[in-house]
């Protein structure tokens, strides 16, 4: 040790290895250049997020007031003077008429599936409700037409109306609902459902005080994804509700039909009119407002219950 | 106790109804549109995938038009969106500063949250005059002579605008996939490398990169499976005309674009409606494929952990 301490640094001692110092610059400058196009890749990819935003602000601000908010279209073509409350209540009415329809089935299996399923009866459901993630909305829209819309044959003839609407949106929100209960359940550490059953509590009671309370946070996310997913869908509605602009004067057959904010955009940069293609990017801010503010409880809930369950 | 008992087997009577009610959602989805599509199959056969006139008034219906148009925005879609997406997965997982990597992952995440609506609006006003002023010009004056490159309208719409903006609805499906995939490497096989004097780029190249790439594939089928569905976007931004797309900037149509511009009105005649319904059967069935392919790849490796980037809007 003694002989190692001696040795001086400008004594440039001769190393154990070679190391060749412009093999290790080389890795360092291609290292340097991957992380260049990393950045770059990353910058680009973020930049629409931010680019959407400023375009639909820069356009549409002046229209960005509680008036805009709170009156029905008016004016020709049909939006260029009002608002847009017509959408805003019938996305109301669709959610939650989706939520009626998709909430309890997306629970109860999910429920079901971490509750009593085998394993092949779990990994075969799993595997159906991504199946159904996976189908475009617009086959959906297609699908819910013929159930529920149409006036021929076969099918509930609910006309182009809110309950229709609402129900196809049901039909795209409850697979992502069974998929987040089930992974909720399934993360619940297993002692507490395994306690409550060795006290002699039957799988109801353990649901009702012990499962639904440990997943809560995460069913919640589940329902709030898809809402989040549901408001900005606009393809099914093509066929099963189309747009009013109006107020709704009940839920099916004529008069059924209500505005939606997603279907107000698409109609409104249609018309070749400089003033609706504004008012489209008006709507825009309020809908990215909603997502925005869903997304933002989501990351809440998503926080709480790793800090408190 | 024969209560309690009792009690538990209704509870699983209900639960399995609703089971059992989610499971006909997808079989009613499967056989309405089989249902209908059936008189279109019987009738065209396998002769609706080449023919290529589409006249509902002759009743000659081929799907060929529109089967390239999808192809060609899904091909250009993928083709633009793999490379970045790769590359904010790496920087991610790999490069990006821990304390930066929460909020920069939200960001991504936004993206996947945006409605393809307001994607498709964004296309109008922004890519479209921008591909119109700029990048049509530019590509006439210097490339004219390459046919696949050759500006035939100068109008901005088309496959390129709507590749591009579908390119970035997928971005996040494919990045997103892509880091879980790299998250999922063992650390002591990094750090070992780490260790031996490799620099970052040599563990991503010769440690992360072949024990991810299985999840990799994964997303990019899934990325696929959305880009071939996707429609609002691509109504606004393909130009919305039935002819074969020759060049990057012609004009086209996508299946999902027709069902979305005329299945309402295709419903007054039956065998129109029908041999429309066959065009959402071929959706159908590719999305089914692509997503029993991609889950079985991403269940072995990231073990069916699922981003919540994969659900966008449609």
């Amino acid at each position: 040790m003694a002989e190692l301490a001696n040795i001086k640094k400008d004594d440039d001692p001769m190393p154990v290895f070679p190391i060749n110092r412009g093999y290790i610059k080389r890795k360092k400058f291609y290292n340097g250049i991957a992380v260049f196009l990393a950045v770059m890749a990353f910058i680009i990819g973020a930049f629409p997020v931010f680019h959407i935003i400023y375009k639909a602000v820069a356009l549409g601000h002046e229209y960005l007031n509680w008036r805009f908010i709170s009156t029905l279209p008016t004016g020709f073509p049909i939006g260029a003077q009002g608002g847009i409350l017509n959408a805003i209540i019938g996305d109301v009415y669709l959610v939650v008429i989706a939520s009626i329809f998709a909430v309890p089935l997306g629970i109860g299996s999910g429920l079901y599936l971490s509750l009593f399923g085998k394993k092949r009866t779990n990994t075969f459901l799993r595997l159906l409700n991504e199946l159904m993630i996976g189908i475009p909305s617009v086959v959906w829209g297609i699908v819910g037409f013929y159930v529920f819309s149409t006036n021929a044959g076969l099918g509930f003839h609910f006309g182009f109306s809110a309950l229709a609407g609402g129900l196809t949106l049901g039909f795209i929100m409850t697979p992502i609902i069974a998929l987040l209960t089930e992974q909720a359940i399934n993360r619940i550490p297993s002692g507490y459902i395994e306690g409550a059953l060795a006290m002699g509590a039957t799988k109801w009671q353990a649901t009702k005080s012990v499962i639904i309370k440990a997943a809560l946070g995460g069913i919640f996310t589940g329902i709030l994804l898809g809402i989040m997913n549901i408001i900005g869908q606009t393809a099914p509605l093509l066929f099963t509700n189309y747009y009013n602009t109006g107020m709704p004067t009940g839920i099916t057959g004529p008069g059924g039909a209500v505005g939606d904010l997603a279907m107000l955009i698409f109609i409104y940069i249609h018309e070749p009119s400089k003033i609706l293609h504004v008012k489209a990017e008006a709507a825009s801010v309020v809908l990215l407002c909603f997502i925005f503010a869903i997304d933002l409880g989501l990351r809440l809930i998503n926080y709480l219950t790793r800090k408190f369950l | 106790m024969f209560n309690l008992k009792y009690k538990d087997d209704l509870y699983k009577f209900i639960l399995s109804i609703f089971v059992l009610s989610v499971i006909s959602v997808f079989l009613i989805a499967v056989a309405v549109i089989l249902f209908y599509s059936y008189p279109a199959i019987i009738r065209y056969g396998f002769s609706f995938l080449w023919v290529k006139e589409w006249n509902p008034p002759k009743e000659v219906f081929g799907a060929l038009t529109f089967l390239a148009g999808t192809f060609m925005v899904t091909f250009l879609a993928l083709l633009f969106a793999i490379p970045f997406s790769f590359g904010i997965g790496i920087f991610l997982q790999e490069y990006c500063p821990l304390f930066l990597r929460g909020i920069f992952t939200v960001i991504i995440e936004m993206l996947a949250g945006i409605p393809s609506v307001v994607f498709g609006v964004w296309g109008v006003l922004t890519i479209v005059p921008w591909l119109r002023e700029s990048v049509e010009p530019f590509f006439d004056r210097h490339f004219s002579s390459i046919p696949f490159l050759k500006v035939e309208e100068n109008i901005g719409y088309g496959i390129l605008a709507a590749s591009i903006v579908v390119a970035f609805m997928i971005l996040p499906i494919i990045s997103s996939i892509t880091k879980d995939s790299l998250e999922s490497v063992p650390k002591i096989a990094k750090d070992g490398a780490l260790a031996m004097g490799a620099t970052r780029l040599d563990v991503i190249k010769d440690v992360s990169l072949p024990y991810a790439l299985n999840g990799i594939y994964g997303g990019i089928i899934l990325g696929f499976g959305r880009a071939v569905g996707e429609t609002i976007a691509v109504v606004l931004l393909i130009g919305n005309q039935a002819i074969v797309p020759k060049s990057l900037f012609s004009v086209g149509y996508t299946i999902s674009a027709v069902l979305a511009n005329t299945f309402t009105f295709a419903v007054i005649s039956p065998i129109y409606a029908s041999a429309e319904v066959e065009l959402a059967l071929i959706l159908l069935a590719v999305s089914l494929i692509i997503n029993i392919v991609g889950r079985n790849i991403l269940n072995k490796v990231i073990g069916g952990r699922f981003n919540r980037s994969q659900f966008g809007g449609g």
